[in-house]
């Protein structure tokens, strides 16, 4: 019996939002401060310490909720998680538990609608460092906010999600809510995983994967878990609702704890902070301050601009370099300036030591003749090297490229002269010759010649003492 | 007189009848005799003094304050230094007001007699074998056996009314919002609010007007402009009144009765309209509030860990052992009591039937009392069933504690203002109280009407200024 497997996945992404202060005190967020430095009787949980509500924080979140096309709650509020974490200062998480900030979102991944069934507020936890035998606290990153996205199951491959993530993670940096960065845990992801053999929606025992600090990580781990859940359910096994986590070292899954021993959270509304009620156009206000989606954007170069896929790929994925290409592209024709920022540019930091007005510029000027690819690419060089604009490099390297046709007819003819021996072989058949004598003209004009001039002159001249003689 | 004879003369009855009465868990003379100090020379220099310039006030061990320790009466926070202050001491400095020490408690506020504070029992001023009621019972005997003349407490359910009414003074529990919480010590937040306990109205009105106010720290806090006194035009002719038959039902002390109703008597002499009204039986808001108060504890004292204060035991390598010993160790029996039944009420399987329903049933409470004050101005009632009993009561007496506070919980459950005021004292000597409950952001109108009360029934704070060494022997 044959029978077809369909893989469920469903992600919860953890951002810790680019605040200043925290979520409910005022102190820095700053993540490189020595340990315990950032902290206040707010975010240690000192008993009679109460929490206000950083506006900040639901801006960015609610930037994040409406970008990913959510339902938002005009009135949402707050509960408390509750359980026991060393690093926990409260023995309670606040977050947005019974009525979210955002809910029934989607996030369109090219031909995939992935459904987001809630954007919420939250506050991080301190961190707990493990050091041999002792275990160290740092309450510095305690009440840092935190915005959860948790997307419907509608994923059905470990790679669809990892993909689904990097454009995920693409668009928040586009919103600037977060700086995303997977290694500092500024991005952090979980995901679901089951395996069903019918129809169904979701897998009844889903395992939930903890902790994948990389877009490898995630696909690897999803990819382990899909294999050991099917060898499971072929072995006619069932597959235990559990919590699993990611050795990178071995590449396997392991076993956290079991769901029949998971936690009762004791949800209820936090009575210290009041109803979080958004005034009358914000929302509306936020939505028109958003900035176009990079997934559209790329979408309109290769529609508008007849960009291919391949450039849009590299020069969207860094918002700096495509606003740079953007700027350039209305400068200079936009697949020239595509080309020469993905030929020449890429390993740059953006924005580099040279405008879009400046590339432009360069870019024209080869289109125009005044100066030769290569030439162009020297330019450019120098430019990012020395900061200097481009009309001044070429005036200091005297690489004005010259197309007075005048001038060159007397170039040639002075070849041509010079050259006897040459152009006979030239005209008696031997094609290349030419290049030889064209190499001199360039010589000649120090490299200052347009090439495609001399060509075409040198060629027409040897022609008619051909046809002449 | 100068403020710093009046912190002398404060300090001579603290240490004649404190050790008799036991209201105080710490002192702080130091910095109250440099405050005086400093008011005396400003005074001195011709300049402007403050609302409550040398007015020595006690605050309760739940509220904290820069320089003190903050224990809430419990092993678990001995040596505890919050490092910072309360705003309602932040706001008391700021008017001038001499702030002498720290008064006993229920441990973390839980109780209605001061016996369960983790130092030791507090005793009434009018019979030292008779509790002060509680959890302010420190503040109540403190004002009530003349050490003080202003104190502060915090109620959840009562605990402010209920130990005034105890120690025949005046107690106040206001709108809550009206008073920022940040900086109390916080058992069930939903219905905690700090409030004063005095022995005479003027000094109330004075002390609420000085803590009152929107506070960025407790977002739940609103702005205090409305609390003004209408002058002398207070006329009570037409006033509405309502007693709750299902209040009177509860108490049983035929003494409380009676002189409640002579009270009533006094104010209908002069046009008040007082009507006995049918209204949610107290039983069921005291069942509401022994879940609500419960949960709402379990996770507010979750912070309490031993991780970074508190009881920290060396032996545990886990750190669940560690958090459960610590606990173990650093709280009382009736905290511990509280913590579970607050954690079961929230837990799946019983929560539907708990704690939900709870908060359901607050709301039909809170919607009862909105309706009832489209009709009336005011909700009469005995503060509480009895008068104080004894000290260490044992289980026979225990559900009237527990009882004690019932009269006080809808008003708490629904944040309404209530004050808690002397109707003489029985024929034992012991002070009874009256309870006034008024709609949101009534209390100016309570205030007023309390004075009126004091002026028509005669009866004004029983203040005790001899206390009887032998009595509680």
């Amino acid at each position: 019996m044959s029978c077809k497997w369909e893989t469920i996945i469903g992600l919860e992404i953890h951002l810790q939002l680019k605040t200043r202060s925290k979520i409910f005190c005022s102190c820095s967020t700053d993540f490189s401060a020595p340990a315990n430095t950032n902290t206040c009787p707010i975010c240690l949980g000192w008993p009679g310490s109460m929490p206000a509500l950083n506006q900040k924080a639901v801006l960015l979140a609610l930037r994040g909720a409406v970008a990913l096309n959510c339902k938002i709650n005009r009135e949402s509020s707050f509960d408390r998680k509750n359980y026991f974490y060393p690093d926990l200062p409260k023995g309670f998480q606040i977050t947005q538990y019974f009525r979210p900030l955002g809910f029934e979102g989607f996030f369109q991944v090219g031909e995939n609608k992935v459904g987001i069934q809630r954007v919420h507020l939250e506050e991080d936890a301190g961190k707990t460092i493990y050091n041999g035998e002792e275990v160290e606290i740092d309450y510095n990153r305690a009440g840092i906010p935190l915005v959860e996205i948790v997307t419907e199951p509608d994923l059905v491959s470990p790679d669809q999600a990892r993909d689904f993530l990097r454009e995920l993670r693409l668009l928040l940096l586009y919103l600037g809510i977060s700086d995303c960065n997977m290694e500092e845990g500024s991005l952090r992801c979980d995901a679901n995983i089951s395996i069903s053999t019918g129809g169904e929606k979701t897998g009844e025992n889903q395992v939930e994967l903890k902790n994948l600090n990389s877009f490898q990580a995630i696909a690897r781990a999803l990819e382990y878990e899909q294999n050991r859940q099917k060898a499971l359910k072929k072995g006619g096994e069932e597959i235990a609702r559990e919590t699993r986590g990611w050795d990178t070292t071995e590449e396997k899954t392991f076993l956290l704890r079991s769901k029949e021993e998971s936690v009762d959270y004791r949800y209820f509304p936090e009575p210290d902070l009041p109803v979080l009620v958004l005034e009358e156009g914000l929302i509306d206000s936020v939505r028109m301050d958003l900035p176009e989606k990079p997934q559209e954007r790329k979408k309109r170069w290769e529609r508008e601009w007849k960009i291919e896929k391949e450039e849009t790929e590299v020069l969207i994925s860094q918002q700096a370099r495509a606003d740079f290409f953007e700027k350039t592209a209305r400068l200079a024709p936009p697949r020239e300036a595509a080309k020469w920022i993905k030929e020449n540019l890429v390993n740059f930091d953006f924005p580099p030591e040279i405008s879009p007005e400046e590339l432009g510029d360069i870019i024209n000027r080869v289109r125009a003749g005044e100066l030769s690819t290569s030439r162009g690419k020297d330019v450019l060089q120098l430019c990012l090297e020395s900061g200097k604009n481009p009309a001044r490099i070429i005036q200091e390297k005297g690489w004005t490229q010259v197309s007075d046709e005048d001038y060159i007819e007397k170039l040639v003819d002075r070849v041509l002269e010079e050259n006897p021996g040459v152009v006979d072989d030239y005209l008696s058949g031997k094609d290349k010759a030419i290049r030889f004598l064209i190499g001199q003209a360039m010589k000649l004009s120090q490299g200052q010649a347009n090439p495609g001039l001399v060509w075409d002159l040198m060629e027409r001249k040897l022609e008619e003492r051909k046809n002449y003689g | 007189m100068s403020a710093r004879e009046i912190l002398k003369d404060c300090k001579d009855r603290l240490e004649e009848r404190d050790p008799l009465l036991k209201a105080f868990v710490a002192t702080s003379w130091k910095r109250a005799e440099k405050k005086a100090r400093s008011l005396d020379e400003k005074r001195a220099r011709g300049e402007e003094l403050p609302p409550m310039a040398g007015v020595p006030v006690a605050i309760k061990d739940n509220i904290a304050r820069l320089q003190d320790t903050l224990t809430c009466c419990s092993r678990f926070l001995q040596g505890f230094y919050p490092g910072y202050s309360a705003t309602v001491v932040e706001k008391l400095e700021k008017a001038g007001a001499l702030i002498i020490g720290r008064t006993n408690m229920d441990e973390m506020a839980m109780g209605s007699t001061t016996e369960k504070s983790a130092y030791f029992p507090t005793r009434n001023p009018h019979d030292l074998g008779k509790v002060p009621g509680g959890s302010s019972g420190g503040s109540a005997a403190a004002v009530g056996g003349g050490i003080v003349p202003l104190a502060l407490g915090s109620e959840t359910g009562g605990s402010i009314r209920q130990p005034a009414s105890f120690c025949g003074v005046y107690g106040l529990r206001a709108t809550y919002g009206r008073i920022s919480r940040f900086g109390l010590v916080a058992y069930a937040s939903s219905l905690d609010q700090i409030g004063p306990l005095a022995g005479d109205l003027q000094d109330l009105w004075l002390v609420l007007s000085q803590i009152s106010g929107r506070d960025s720290r407790d977002s739940t806090t609103f702005d205090s402009e409305d609390l003004k006194r209408s002058g002398d035009n207070f006329d009570p002719r037409g006033l509405r009144i309502a007693i709750p038959r299902e209040y009177l039902e509860q108490v049983e002390d035929e003494e409380v009765l009676e002189r409640m109703i002579e009270v009533v008597r006094d104010l209908e002499q002069v046009g008040v309209i007082v009507e006995e009204v049918s209204f949610t039986s107290p039983g069921r808001a005291l069942a509401v509030y022994s879940v609500i108060a419960p949960a709402e504890a379990s996770s507010n004292l979750a912070r309490f860990d031993g991780i970074r204060f508190g009881p920290a035991p060396e032996a545990e390598q886990d750190w669940e052992a560690f958090i459960t010993k610590s606990r173990d160790e650093g709280f009382g029996k009736e905290v511990k009591n509280r913590i579970f039944l607050g954690t079961v009420v929230l837990s799946s399987p019983y929560r539907k039937e708990f704690f939900d329903r709870a908060l359901v049933a607050r709301e039909e409470i809170r919607e009862e009392l909105h309706e009832l004050f489209k009709r009336f101005d005011l909700v009469l009632s005995p503060a509480t069933p009895t008068p104080a009993f004894s000290l260490g009561a044992g289980m026979e007496e225990s559900l009237e504690k527990f009882m004690s506070d019932i009269l006080a919980i809808p008003g708490s459950l629904a944040g309404l203002p209530a004050i808690s005021i002397p109707m003489g004292l029985n024929r034992n000597g012991l002070p009874l109280g009256l309870q006034l409950m008024g709609p949101p952001r009534s209390e100016p109108f309570l205030l007023e009407f309390s004075e009126l009360v004091k002026r028509e029934s005669g009866y004004g704070a029983e203040v005790k200024l001899e206390i009887d060494r032998e009595a509680g022997k």
